[in-house]
């Protein structure tokens, strides 16, 4: 069978409540979906949390999912981010370690990165602070990949860029 | 509005369940339970059963929801208490039905601290709940118990579990007590009537078909649509199929039922699921023991799919037409419209030579229509069996059932004409259903029906998994009629190590270790019987039933050999390959 899976990016709103993420997650793990990555917080209303969620799986498993989320009682709207149509980001800190790199040959690496920049110097690390189109953030992730010596990923944050508000 | 009562958290529980007419809780006490049972003894309106294993409240719950339509309601304590509830929350999950499970829960400080009966049963019974929650304070007891009762039987109905810690229902604690009003719940809002256009839809291909089908499954009993389902049948002139859950949505006897479908499907049922050119499925949710292999499923039809929950819709089957919303509803407006308009001239022709061929594979091998199993002279037939009852029970009986061989064989030849008479374990397979479920049918039924026949029908494996609910039907009085297929193996078991292990027979016997029933029922002081001859049957049946007072445990030896049949082939087979006994097989396309 041919492997349809792609990558999909789920938003959705649900309520701020105990065991409402725990009931997101384990909807994954109880039907054999892997999450890629998840991130979740309150929005301007306290009482909701939007969640945004990256996983790879083929297009009807995608409704399925979507449709199982919807199920859920704490979920009070979910839509999938078509990748022509969202605009997605994941911020990312970094330690450099200052013995391999100049802080110049760092600065010229990060300068295509409109949302990279160098934001701490210690005497052993630079921590280093990215924010983009994960695509994007990759290529520069295999260029310094000698020279990082630890990292952390947020995840994918995803917004449409059409007329639908999530709500 | 009037001034609130002030109560303890733990009267205000009970109240609040009274509030939602709640007679029955079933269930078992222990310590972080003590103040909510405190609080039962101060009332009147709530009876509580007390059970011998809290599975078997959770049982007798669900059959008393299945049995009565309303929500079955059962309290726990803490620790084993809640996790000894777990099989009856998933069997009650996986057949839609509407629980409430309050479990108590060691006091909010202690949660965390390993704390003695501490066990996480939101976590442990998220994967089997629609929803849950956990009071943290006392005054939000009244709305949790109101949105509870809601979640619990609209949409798809499930259970849900309330874990109550012991501190939030303390007599020290103060609930200012009126009936919640649960107003705008954002985020749940379950679709009832089906998309007008898709109605439409359906009904263009419902007027084009020419070998229709309607595959009627439990959201046609949950959502209370058989009156609706009957009416589209015979407008349509259309054969009706059900599923296991479904049984008596469409009447048995009905000349438009051509049986259950599927895994141990009547021939014909399975016969003309296989060649029709229109699947009407209400209800139902394409289960892996209808569909045998899905891309074989049905390949002449075109599909529509009427459901509650639209995550059933498309999950392993791709339908045409797919309609979300409650079955009555959704069949009223289908109705509707087609009395406006009339169906097509060549339909009664068309109908005509479907019927023709449904009633020719029912000459074949229709369970209906010829005695379709071996008799032997000294050995009681199970099938026998359930004819028989049947026969002495007039059809009317309330039936519970375990799993197994039994199971099937009731399904097939016990002909259920009205919705809520069978009440059996089918998404789960629960072993152990069967007694306690039949408990809570009896206590929901009586109130209402005087007098009513309730039969466990159940084998020596199932029976041996709830045996000590004898116990809880002495003490209140609960004349069931137990019919125990006694084929001293695991049946269902032994039939696949017969057909798929070469007669392997591993772990499915028990090597005389069984108890002697009629002396185990003596015990627990009802009635015991035995019979092991064809001639004596019909005698003994008809005895047990007709004594009215008394719960009455007829031990039936079978033989030990039969199969269930018919028996779809699989893995890779599709709904017309079928074993109709040990050595014959339906040819490929009938």
């Amino acid at each position: 069978m041919a492997d349809d899976r792609q990558t999909c990016i789920i938003a959705m709103l649900m309520e701020n409540q105990p065991g409402a993420l725990s009931r997101v997650v384990g909807l994954f793990s109880q039907r054999g979906y892997n999450i890629e990555c998840l991130n979740v917080a309150p929005t301007d209303d306290v009482t909701l949390s939007r969640l945004t969620l990256k996983t790879v799986v083929s297009p009807q498993i995608a409704l399925q999912i979507k449709k199982h989320i919807n199920r859920l009682v704490d979920v009070v709207s979910v839509y999938m981010l078509s990748p022509d149509a969202s605009v997605v980001r994941e911020l990312i800190l970094l330690k450099i370690d200052r013995q391999r790199i100049s802080q110049a040959e760092l600065e010229e690496h990060l300068r295509p990165l409109h949302g990279g920049q160098i934001i701490d110097i210690q005497d052993e690390v630079y921590i280093v602070q990215l924010s983009g189109e994960p695509a994007l953030l990759n290529q520069f992730l295999q260029a310094m990949r000698r020279n990082i010596t630890e990292m952390v990923r947020s995840g994918v944050l995803g917004i449409s860029n059409d007329i639908r508000v999530l709500g | 509005m009037e001034a609130p009562e002030i109560l303890s958290g733990g009267d205000a529980l009970i109240r609040a369940l009274d509030d939602e007419g709640v007679e029955l809780l079933f269930g078992y006490p222990g310590g972080a339970a003590l103040h909510i049972y405190d609080a039962l003894f101060r009332q009147d309106n709530v009876q509580h059963i007390l059970v011998r294993h809290e599975q078997a409240a959770a049982h007798a719950a669900d059959g008393y929801s299945r049995a009565t339509g309303k929500v079955g309601t059962v309290l726990v304590t803490s620790g084993p208490g809640a996790t000894n509830t777990l099989t009856g929350i998933a069997t009650a999950y996986m057949d839609s039905i509407p629980l409430v499970v309050i479990s108590a829960q060691v006091p909010l400080p202690m949660i965390g601290t390993d704390f003695f009966q501490e066990t996480d049963m939101i976590g442990a019974s998220r994967p089997m709940v629609k929803h849950s929650f956990m009071v943290q304070n006392p005054e939000e007891i009244p709305m949790i118990v109101r949105k509870s009762f809601y979640i619990a039987q609209s949409g798809r109905p499930g259970p849900v579990v309330i874990d109550v810690p012991k501190d939030m229902t303390a007599p020290t604690t103060s609930v200012e007590y009126r009936r919640a009003e649960i107003g705008n719940m954002r985020a749940y809002r379950p679709s009832i009537d089906g998309h007008i256009g898709q109605i439409k839809r359906a009904l263009k291909l419902i007027n084009r078909a020419r070998r229709p089908v309607i595959y009627a499954g439990g959201g046609v009993v949950q959502g209370n649509a058989s009156t609706q389902l009957s009416e589209l049948a015979h407008l349509l002139n259309a054969p009706v199929t059900n599923t296991l859950m479904g049984l008596g949505a469409f009447p048995g006897t009905d000349k438009q039922f051509i049986g259950m479908l599927g895994m141990h499907g009547h021939y014909e049922a399975n016969m003309a699921m296989h060649h029709c050119d229109l699947l009407l499925a209400v209800g139902a949710r394409f289960d892996d023991r209808v569909t045998n292999e899905p891309s074989k499923f049905c390949p002449h039809a075109k599909k529509i799919h009427i459901d509650v929950d639209t995550a059933s819709i498309n999950k392993t089957i791709t339908v045409d037409v797919p309609i979300v919303g409650r079955a009555d509803r959704v069949l009223h407006t289908l109705l509707a419209s087609m009395r406006r308009s009339p169906l097509p001239e060549e339909h009664k022709q068309y109908l005509s030579e479907w019927w023709d061929k449904i009633d020719s594979w029912r000459q074949e091998h229709g369970l209906y229509y010829g005695q379709r199993y071996a008799t032997k002279e000294n050995s009681i037939m199970p099938q026998s069996v359930i004819q028989t009852l049947y026969q002495v029970t007039d059809g009317n009986a309330y039936v519970t059932s375990d799993v197994g061989q039994h199971q099937m064989f009731a399904a097939q030849y016990y002909k259920f004409d009205k919705p809520r008479r069978w009440i059996n374990s089918g998404g789960l397979g629960t072993m152990g259903f069967g007694l306690p479920a039949a408990m809570g049918v009896y206590l929901g039924v009586h109130v209402h029906e005087p007098d009513p026949t309730v039969v466990c029908l159940t084998g020596e494996g199932s029976i041996q998994m709830c045996i000590q609910e004898l116990s809880t039907c002495l003490q209140y009085n609960l004349p069931i009629k137990i019919v125990n297929l006694n084929n001293q193996a695991l049946g269902m078991v032994r039939q696949w190590q017969d057909m798929n292990y070469g007669g392997r027979y591993s772990s499915s016997l028990y090597q005389d270790s069984l108890p002697d029933f009629v002396k185990l029922a003596e015990s627990y002081g009802h009635i015991g019987m035995h019979v092991d001859k064809p001639a004596d049957l019909q005698n003994v049946l008809t005895e047990a039933i007709s004594i009215r007072d008394r719960l009455i445990f007829v031990d039936v030896a079978v033989d030990p050999h039969e199969h269930v049949y018919p028996m779809l082939v699989s893995p890779n087979g599709a709904m017309c390959d079928m074993w109709l006994s040990k050595n014959q097989k339906v040819l490929p396309d009938g």
